[in-house]
């Protein structure tokens, strides 16, 4: 009896030591208040939550080659998330940025289908009738002309290189900001004549590399000089891949009419939604409802976002790998149970409760995929970095995808540790000490 | 008072349910109705032939295993119906463990393999240390204080768990086979050690095949069979 009442000294000692310990151990004594009178007056093991993280790296740092092994799984799946996340973002504030610097002022006008799903005709005022608004700083047409253009007179018809003929008129390159990378556009001189200003892939389709008026192209049986190259128009892909040519040349030579495909519209940024609902009364009066109208700015960030759609199969994948990941980890604390019995049945024996076990292994778990997780979200980040870089775009990792991630593995990292610490704590402590 | 009071105790391990193991394992009988009683201060050796019941007998007295009938009374707790957090709290106060195997945790450095025997009684981590440190000391290791179990040899491997077993300044210390891996110079100096805690007042109740561990012990239990075949009784 005197050696339980010194015990008792030297609980209340220790209980003084941890005086201003958390409130979760004063709660548990209360919790245990009626079994402590039942084993008189014994402290209920308890671990202090402080001994937590130690303890669990402790476990991790005896075997380090296995545990850097275990969370490679998850910081694989953490790059990926954080890398396609991080690119697709770079890559949409960049094309923001580049539509915002070409202006979100342009409109295109074309014709749709009449009530009977016939394609309809723009008239030929329409461009006149729109440049009268007050608010639109320029409009200018391209239309169809009935001829195919080919580097000369030897090449198969058939190998049109999907280039399309249209006239333009002279001012489109004001319309749609387009800049030409050699020679200069159709002027009001050069459109009379068999000029012609090459679209930037189609200057590369047919192997035309200067516009100094020495190279010619047969285009409708007929030599055309080629007097101008576009840059890529940002805003205006489609005339990428045409050859423009002038509008009484067209007139002259293929009887074109004037009835314009496409008409490409730049108003004033700030009357941009009062313009919209006007243009199809002004380009034709008496068939509003078969024109068409489209924000080209509006076209490019859908498809942008339509390109993200891939973002999800990539996000997919690298849940799967994070999955595998968490399943590695979970491979590995199973064995690591196994192998340490002994520890845990010792533990059992110098009082740990069930619960001190499982936590134990649970914290091993979380902090094993924490690292690879943070691991994984800085190599992602880097990714994004290295990417973008290649691409001369500005990074954009955001903040709360990083914690995202982590917190993402956290959660993989408690979820695989569930299952081998409930089997650790429901180790009977004599099997596990080989007792039996 | 008795430390450990044995009435009418028996164990019976189920067969094994474990895959591979064909044809399954009948259940075995590891203790028929033992009585014993062990009071307060006594160094008790528990010994019989393989098979006969010893480690079980010790298991079901440091509350590591549960009895199949039969009443176990541990300084006076009924420990065969306590629940098993009542069943925590009394090894984590009470009780130290020894075994053949000395079971340190490899990664941790003698004075932290002690102190982990204060983890579970909520000490701060800076008081376990110094508490480790003295017994460290008192078992004669204070040099060795900083090394793995891996660059100890096996008597000082078996001094630090003796030490482990100690620091919670227990009622009882049980040892499983505490010379079993040992030498005989090791295996002596970890019988006077536990000798020398008997003789500070702590009941030594060790589990041996070892004759000398048998002749310093003030008592012999001899088991056969699960049955106390002599020593049962109190002196």
């Amino acid at each position: 009896m005197k050696l339980i009442a010194r015990r008792r000294e030297t609980t209340a000692n220790s209980t003084g030591t941890t005086e201003g310990g958390s409130t979760a151990d004063t709660a548990n004594d209360a919790s245990n208040a009626s079994s402590a009178a039942a084993t008189g007056g014994l402290q209920p093991s308890r671990m202090r939550p402080a001994d937590v993280w130690p303890l669990a790296a402790l476990g991790l740092a005896t075997r380090p080659l296995r545990a850097l092994l275990s969370a490679v799984g998850v910081a694989i799946g953490i790059a990926t998330l954080v890398a396609v996340l991080g690119i697709s973002r770079s890559s949409q504030a960049q094309l923001v940025a580049e539509i915002d610097t070409l202006g979100t002022n342009l409109l295109t006008v074309s014709a749709g289908s009449d009530f009977s799903g016939q394609n309809a005709a723009l008239p030929a005022s329409a461009p006149g009738m729109i440049a009268r608004i007050g608010q639109v700083i320029s409009a200018a047409a391209v239309g169809d002309v009935s001829a195919q253009v080919y580097r000369n007179d030897r090449i198969p018809a058939a190998n049109t290189e999907a280039i399309t003929v249209y006239w333009a008129d002279t001012d489109l390159p004001r319309a749609v900001q387009a800049q030409l990378a050699d020679g200069r556009f159709l002027t009001r001189a050069t459109a009379r004549y068999p000029a012609l200003v090459l679209g930037a892939a189609a200057a590369t389709a047919l192997g035309v590399d200067r516009a100094d008026g020495s190279v010619q192209v047969w285009l409708g049986e007929h030599w055309f000089s080629v007097v101008g190259i576009l840059r890529p128009v940002a805003l205006a892909p489609e005339l990428d891949r045409t050859a423009l040519i002038g509008r009484p040349v067209a007139h002259l030579l293929f009887h074109a009419g004037a009835a314009p495909a496409e008409i490409y519209v730049r108003a004033n940024p700030a009357s941009l939604a009062a313009v919209q609902p006007l243009l199809p009364y002004a380009a034709d009066p008496a068939a509003p409802q078969d024109v068409s109208i489209a924000d080209p700015a509006d076209a490019l960030i859908a498809r942008a976002d339509a390109a993200s759609a891939f973002q999800g199969l990539f996000l997919a994948l690298g849940g799967i790998a994070l999955l595998v990941g968490g399943i590695g980890i979970a491979n590995v604390m199973v064995i690591g149970v196994l192998e340490r019995q002994p520890e845990i049945g010792v533990r059992r024996a110098l009082g740990a409760r069930p619960q001190h076990i499982a936590v134990q292994f649970v914290a091993e778990a979380v902090l094993l995929a924490a690292a690879g997780g943070a691991v994984g979200a800085v190599a992602g980040g880097f990714a994004t970095f290295v990417y973008a870089a290649s691409r001369h775009w500005d990074a954009v990792v955001p903040w709360p995808v990083l914690l995202a991630a982590v917190g993402i593995a956290v959660v993989v990292g408690a979820l695989a540790g569930v299952y081998p610490a409930l089997r650790a704590a429901w180790l009977a402590p004599a099997e596990a000490l080989r007792l039996r | 008072m008795n430390v450990l009071e044995l009435i009418d105790v028996s164990k019976t391990h189920a067969g094994s349910p474990r895959a591979g193991s064909y044809p399954r394992a009948s259940a075995v009988t590891a203790l028929h109705s033992v009585t014993l009683a062990i009071a307060h201060g006594e160094f008790v050796a528990i010994t019989g032939p393989s098979g006969s019941g010893k480690s079980t007998l010790l298991a079901i007295a440091g509350t590591l295993e549960r009895p199949s009938g039969g009443t176990v009374r541990l300084l006076g707790q009924p420990a065969h119906s306590l629940p098993d957090r009542d069943l925590c709290a009394i090894r984590a106060a009470m009780i130290g463990f020894v075994f053949q195997q000395f079971h340190l945790v490899p990664g941790l450095t003698a004075v932290d393999n002690v102190a982990t025997a204060l983890l579970y009684r909520g000490v701060p981590a800076a008081s376990r240390r110094r508490a480790a440190a003295e017994v460290l000391a008192d078992v004669g290791l204070a040099h060795r204080a900083g090394h793995r179990p891996a660059e100890l040899s096996g008597g000082e491997c078996q001094r630090v768990a003796i030490a482990r077993a100690m620091v919670g300044q227990p009622a009882a210390i049980l040892a499983d086979e505490p010379t079993g891996s040992l030498d005989t110079a090791a295996g002596h100096d970890v019988i006077a050690l536990l000798a020398g805690v008997n003789g500070r007042g702590t009941t030594v109740i060790v589990v041996t095949h070892d004759p000398d561990v048998a002749a310093a012990a003030g008592r012999v239990i001899r088991l056969r069979d699960g049955r106390i075949a002599a020593g049962g009784d109190a002196t």
